[in-house]
């Protein structure tokens, strides 16, 4: 990799010749020294001149059938090395070359590539064991979190109240886990179907309940009871619950939901969700960055307890939805969040 | 009483949910052993099935389907899993509702309480405490045969008192409950609730303390 930062080196004529300056002024010299040589033992002008051109031209023959010679591998390598996706295959797409020092690199290149395809393979199987005992522990912790839900469900008073104020955090933090590991393996367990945004927002809200109640958060919903989407229902209220829950741990007193059309019957046509709190806000500069990979703004530092997974989670799943979600933000008075959801299902991933 | 059959492989949800169904009013059985579960469930005749999707020596759907050859009886599936594949097939093994673990309970009790309306509609429940009726179908309340009616939400704080009755009930219950059937209020609606319901409970000459405030706690029955 750092070869890339000199300029990348390609092959032709006048490269050719640079590299090996060496054995042109050599073949020049010899002809030059085979002209003066033959005058100086009294041969006739013409015939040193024919025997200096004669020199010369076997020069030019050598360096020419030298140069045909790489040629045409370098080509292919050339060709190859922009045509292909994952560099590591080079090795099994060119063929040996009949020259020494093109089969020393290609030597050395298929060494490099069967390593890192090894690497690689070890790396992919590492992350698939750790996916799925990812995806057994959160299939499992869910069992012990129901039973724990239905006892307390039989409880009143404060600690009651506190505990199950704790459970839904637990709850949230394992489902994050398995996001978080989801997220960016290769596109899969989505399912596509028609979505009531009212029930998805009402049911995002419910399940953190406890915190938005203990952080005296109140929802308003003004949505329209036929506002249908196409999307994943878990994926969005994930989604949703991340949101929500920044909302409440940044100052908000009141949530509103809302949604319009935008650019009916058009291919752009969108269906916007808007989520806008009445929260602390986010500074200007920081709000192009939020969507970054564990970044934690300056409110996220002061709180302390920020991952700055939240959003990134979120904006890759809504990509991966082909849902387009934005962020807007006036410092001491709010958030708005949108998700626009393509009306024309051709254009979901 | 209506009877819900529990088909769940974890000892302790099934026994927590056993226990939470005896307290919300429901007669419970569970199953002997996970052979022939269709079988037991039709002799047993229950109101309505709760079942795990994923129980040993068979799959949930399979049982809702075998049930479904010769019965309506109500089902609410319960499963780990929230792929959307299961839940389309699921339904259409003719399963009534279908919830992801880890649900919440109230909203169990809502499905349980939905199926058997479905299922048997005239069936009425009355809560009684300290010679005050309260119809939850109608929100009428009665005392010594005086009666005033209650709003939807104010039913639903007094009904859940009144279940609870002897211990405190914080606000954040009451406000929890609350939204959980979709009314989102906060805590000033809540007061103005609370007061209203007061009212309406001294109106048909309920005693004076019939609700008690545990000041910063919560309120009490």
């Amino acid at each position: 990799m750092s070869a890339r930062t000199e300029e990348e080196a390609r092959f032709t004529p006048g490269a050719y010749l640079r590299d090996r300056w060496g054995s042109v002024l050599a073949w020049l010299l010899a002809a030059l020294g085979i002209g003066a040589m033959t005058a100086v033992l009294g041969v006739t002008s013409d015939g040193s001149l024919v025997c200096a051109l004669f020199v010369a031209v076997m020069g030019a023959v050598a360096m020419a059938a030298g140069y045909l010679r790489r040629r045409s591998f370098y080509a292919k390598l050339a060709h190859s090395r922009a045509a292909l996706e994952k560099s590591y295959h080079l090795a099994s797409v060119i063929e040996r070359p009949s020259f020494l020092e093109g089969q020393l690199l290609f030597d050395a290149c298929c060494e490099v590539c069967d390593a890192s395809g090894n690497q690689l393979a070890s790396e992919q199987e590492r992350m698939r064991a750790l996916q799925s005992f990812v995806d057994l522990w959160t299939h499992e912790i869910k069992t012990p979190i129901a039973a724990a839900k239905l006892t307390l469900s039989r409880m009143r008073g404060q600690d009651a109240t506190s505990l199950r104020l704790d459970l839904e955090r637990i709850e949230a933090s394992c489902e994050r886990a398995l996001y978080t590991t989801r997220v960016g393996l290769v596109e899969g367990d989505y399912a596509i179907e028609e979505v009531q945004l009212l029930d998805l927002c009402r049911e995002a809200c419910k399940s953190l309940s406890h915190l938005l109640i203990s952080s005296g958060v109140t929802p308003r919903f003004e949505l329209g009871p036929h506002d249908k989407v196409l999307a994943d229902a878990s994926w969005i209220k994930f989604v949703l619950r991340q949101l929500i829950s920044n909302s409440a741990k940044y100052g908000a007193s009141s949530i509103v939901f809302k949604s319009w059309v935008e650019n009916p019957g058009t291919p752009q046509g969108c269906i916007v969700l808007e989520m806008a709190d009445d929260g602390q806000g986010i500074p200007a500069d920081e709000v192009p960055r939020v969507f970054q990979r564990g970044f934690c703004g300056s409110n996220g530092r002061a709180q302390g307890s920020a991952t700055g997974m939240g959003l990134y989670l979120s904006s890759q799943l809504c990509e991966a939805l082909g849902v387009n979600i934005s962020i807007a933000s006036v410092l001491g008075q709010g958030t708005r969040v949108m998700l626009a959801f393509p009306c024309d299902s051709t254009r979901l991933r | 009483m209506p009877k819900v059959f529990v088909v769940e492989d974890d000892e302790r949800l099934q026994e927590e949910l056993c226990k939470l169904l005896e307290l919300e009013g429901f007669e419970w059985l569970v199953c002997a052993g996970f052979e022939d579960v269709a079988g037991q469930i039709l002799d047993a005749a229950p109101d309505c099935v709760v079942m795990d999707a994923m129980i040993p020596g068979g799959d949930g759907r399979m049982i809702c389907r075998a049930l479904r050859r010769s019965s309506d009886i109500p089902v609410i599936m319960l499963t780990c899993l929230d792929s959307e594949f299961d839940q389309v097939t699921a339904m259409d093994l003719g399963a009534d509702a279908y919830l992801t673990k880890p649900y919440r309970p109230a909203l169990l009790m809502a499905h349980i309480r939905a199926a058997l309306r479905r299922s048997a509609p005239d069936s009425r429940s009355v809560l009684t405490h300290r010679g005050v009726s309260l119809d939850l179908g109608s929100g009428e309340i009665c005392c010594g045969g005086r009666c005033s009616r209650l709003t939807r939400n104010e039913t639903r704080i007094l009904a859940m008192l009144i279940n609870s009755a002897g211990s405190t009930v914080t606000r954040q219950e009451l406000m929890c409950e609350l939204w959980e059937s979709d009314a989102f209020v906060d805590d000033n609606t809540l007061t103005v609730n609370v007061n209203r319901l007061r009212k309406g409970l001294a109106s048909i000459g309920a005693p004076d303390d019939f609700i008690v405030t545990r000041r910063g706690e919560g309120y009490l029955v």
